[in-house]
């Protein structure tokens, strides 16, 4: 294939080869490459948009959790970040990247973090009010709101009105999932078609410009570069089902850009030579984890959001958010010894509940490179940790809980309130705990010192013409909250900006 | 973390016993039938499913049965890109060999009751690598068993998605 082609194509269209031009090449089709491709594309750009993995329609998507590894997450499976503990780390992989197998939690990100990155790194397109008139128009197209009630399931419900019972105001989720029938299947992609990720909401109006193509099973692996500008982005087509090189690929364009996410934008920079340190530092990762208990009425973890209500303690550093998890994976977490008693809590799994938290990393350090990611929680950061784990398991106990399962290792199980501060003691070291994440951001960051950031304030590589970086590897720090939309958010400023539009 | 002096023999005898076991031997061609595992590790992988989810438990279906094995294959062949997968299988034959040397037998020649005491203490939360591999195992085995049709009816997990 050749030339410009506007449209959905994918392997089999190529014929071997792909030789395109265009005004713009973005690589990656995730929430950023999807927003800044319908930017551009609107405001009377020529637009390629490359993804390594492939189209998905609700009836395609897999069955079980092995099937969706192997298809719609990248690495087919955590990745992981080695330091303090080990953190698995997941990212989503297709045309609609993370948004088709996340939970749909739409957030923005508070105020006081855009002021901050604002003030400290210059980031001075991210105005409230850019920002907000961004996010306003996000809203209507993704069609963003609360799910009904009867869709939250059991398990939401109880966390909800135990949260409710200690006063901690806890609120149902905004989500882009307008046609949710509480399935609990979001990490699965959403068979039932009810979710609104970026390939259903936002990519078939970009596509009705006729000037976008989007080009499935494209791996941007390299580029070809003449003095301080790109000249074409270099790769593989890969076969749709084993990831096999099955032809060569080279996109020509005025302008580059990187929307592959926070661990593999800062990878092909660093890999390719256009950047150097300080990129692939300042990885945030807004540490997490589930935690479960054992209710004495059933709460049926099949049914529900996948992600139903939170409880906003920003305040003291975390959120903490509700999550239903596949029988998989509470036969991995659960801590009780391995054999009878284990299988006979998962025979009984209907009066398993689960939930989770988030922390907004601060003194922790961490890093992408060629070979890995590193990863040391701070102090602070871990203080928060605990501080959430222990409010996590007061408000399962508000809720009836008989026993709580922490994920401090070991097999800690909680039996009564007392339990909380004795086993989630601020002693514990980061690999006595269960720590996982999916929001990586700030490896490319922005900042007006090339010695501090990877890119410029208007999202451009420090030291090149035409390349831009528009995901969260920009986020000068953390966001705080569920990072999507302000990922959405961030893209749609610095396109409107390189299209000379907003 | 730290890594303490006897975190490090730990580590050190793990990793040489899977060196001496896999890294320098040939990880061999797939079982009949099997696309990733080899005869051994074949062995090892039923003797697991057996030990973790007996057939007279309280979920009380027999991995055997539902394909519990064949399913282990499967994600290493088709889901774990090659390293992981051979990281894996050596794992499996770690486990297979380490049992000679504490418990006098190959993990597969042990009852079942001594296989599920042997992966208890694996289960448990020191040393870190040991635990990672635990870890491992645990999630290849949860996802391969808990995504069979006949146990997911026997734990009463509903699929409330239908397909559009
Ligand atoms: C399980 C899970 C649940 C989550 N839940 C939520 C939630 O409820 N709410 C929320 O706000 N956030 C959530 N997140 C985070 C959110 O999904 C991500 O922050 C978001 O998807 C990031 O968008 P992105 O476009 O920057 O990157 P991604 O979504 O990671 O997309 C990057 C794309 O680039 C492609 N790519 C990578 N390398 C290459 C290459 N070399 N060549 C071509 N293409 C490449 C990938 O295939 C992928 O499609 C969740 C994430 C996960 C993994």
């Amino acid at each position: 294939m050749r030339g410009f082609n506007p449209g959905r194509w994918s392997e089999p269209d190529y014929g071997g080869i792909l030789d395109l031009h265009a005004d713009v090449a973005i690589a990656g089709a995730g929430p950023a490459g999807v927003a800044a491709a319908d930017t551009l594309a609107r405001a009377g750009l020529t637009v390629a948009l490359l993804d390594a993995g492939r189209h998905w329609t609700p009836r395609d998507f897999p069955r079980t959790m092995a099937d969706a590894l192997r298809h719609l997450y990248d690495g087919r499976g955590p990745l992981v970040a080695v330091g303090s503990t080990v953190i698995p780390v997941t990212a989503g992989r297709g045309v609609g990247g993370g948004s088709l197998i996340n939970s749909a939690i739409c957030f923005r990100a508070p105020p006081e973090v855009l002021r901050e990155w604002r003030e400290e790194a210059g980031a001075e397109l991210f105005t409230d009010d850019r920002l907000g008139r961004i996010w306003d128009a996000l809203w209507k197209r993704m069609d963003i709101g609360p799910d009904p009630l009867a869709v939250q399931g059991p398990n939401n419900r109880a966390f909800f009105r135990g949260a409710e019972a200690l006063g901690l105001a806890p609120r149902w989720f905004e989500r882009n999932t307008p046609g949710c029938l509480g399935c609990a299947r979001c990490p699965l992609g959403c068979s039932a078609g009810g979710k609104n990720s970026v390939d259903r909401a936002i990519l078939p109006e970009a596509l009705e410009t006729g000037r976008l193509g989007v080009f499935a099973n494209c791996r941007v692996e390299a580029v070809e570069r003449e003095g301080d500008r790109v000249r074409a982005l270099l790769g593989s087509i890969l076969d749709p089902e084993t990831d096999a090189p099955r032809g060569a690929l080279r996109v020509r364009a005025d302008r580059f850009v990187l929307a592959m996410g926070a661990i593999r934008t800062p990878r092909f920079l660093l890999g390719t030579g256009l950047a150097g340190p300080p990129c692939g530092q300042h990885l945030h990762l807004h540490p997490a984890a589930g935690m479960l208990c054992r209710y004495p009425f059933p709460v049926d973890p099949w049914a529900g959001t996948t992600q139903g209500c939170y409880v906003d303690r920003r305040d003291e550093g975390y959120m903490l958010e509700t999550v239903l998890l596949g029988p998989d994976q509470l036969y991995a977490m659960l801590p009780l010894p391995l054999g009878p008693e284990l299988n006979a809590r998962l025979a009984d799994v209907a009066h398993v509940g689960s939930s989770g938290f988030m922390i907004r990393d601060e003194d922790s350090t961490g890093s992408v490179g060629l070979n890995g990611m590193r990863y040391a929680l701070g102090p602070g950061d871990l203080r928060r940790f605990l501080a959430a784990m222990r409010r996590c398991s007061e408000v399962f106990f508000a809720a009836g809980a008989t026993e709580v399962y922490p994920g401090v290792m070991g097999g800690v199980v909680l039996r009564e309130p007392d339990d909380i501060p004795r086993a989630i003691h601020d002693g514990l070291r980061p690999h006595e705990i269960f720590v996982y994440a999916s929001h990586p951001q700030g490896t490319a960051r922005i900042h007006p010192d090339p010695r501090l950031g990877t890119v410029d304030p208007r999202g451009r590589v420090h030291g090149l013409a035409n390349l831009h970086v528009v995901d969260g590897s920009v986020f000068p720090s953390a966001a705080g909250v569920n990072p999507m939309m302000t990922i959405m958010a961030v893209a749609t400023a610095l396109a409107e900006d390189l299209a000379g539009v907003g | 973390m730290r890594w303490s002096r006897r975190r490090f023999l730990v580590a050190a005898v793990l990793g040489g016993v899977a060196a001496s076991v896999g890294g320098f031997a040939w990880l061999g061609r797939p079982a009949a039938g099997m696309r990733a595992l080899a005869p051994l590790e074949l062995r090892v992988v039923r003797a697991l499913a057996e030990a973790l989810f007996p057939a007279g438990g309280p979920i009380g279906v027999d991995p055997l049965a539902v394909g519990t094995v064949e399913e282990v294959d499967r994600i290493l062949a088709e889901v774990f890109e090659a390293e992981a997968a051979r990281a894996f299988r050596y794992l499996l034959r770690t486990l297979e060999f380490g049992t000679l040397l504490s418990r006098g037998l190959p993990f597969t020649a042990l009852p079942p009751a001594e296989r599920l005491e042997v992966l208890r203490v694996w289960n448990g939360k020191e040393p870190l690598p040991r635990r990672l591999a635990m870890d491992s195992l645990r999630s290849v085995f949860g996802m391969a068993y808990f995504s069979r049709p006949p146990v997911l009816a026997a734990i009463g997990w509903r699929d409330l998605c239908p397909v559009r």
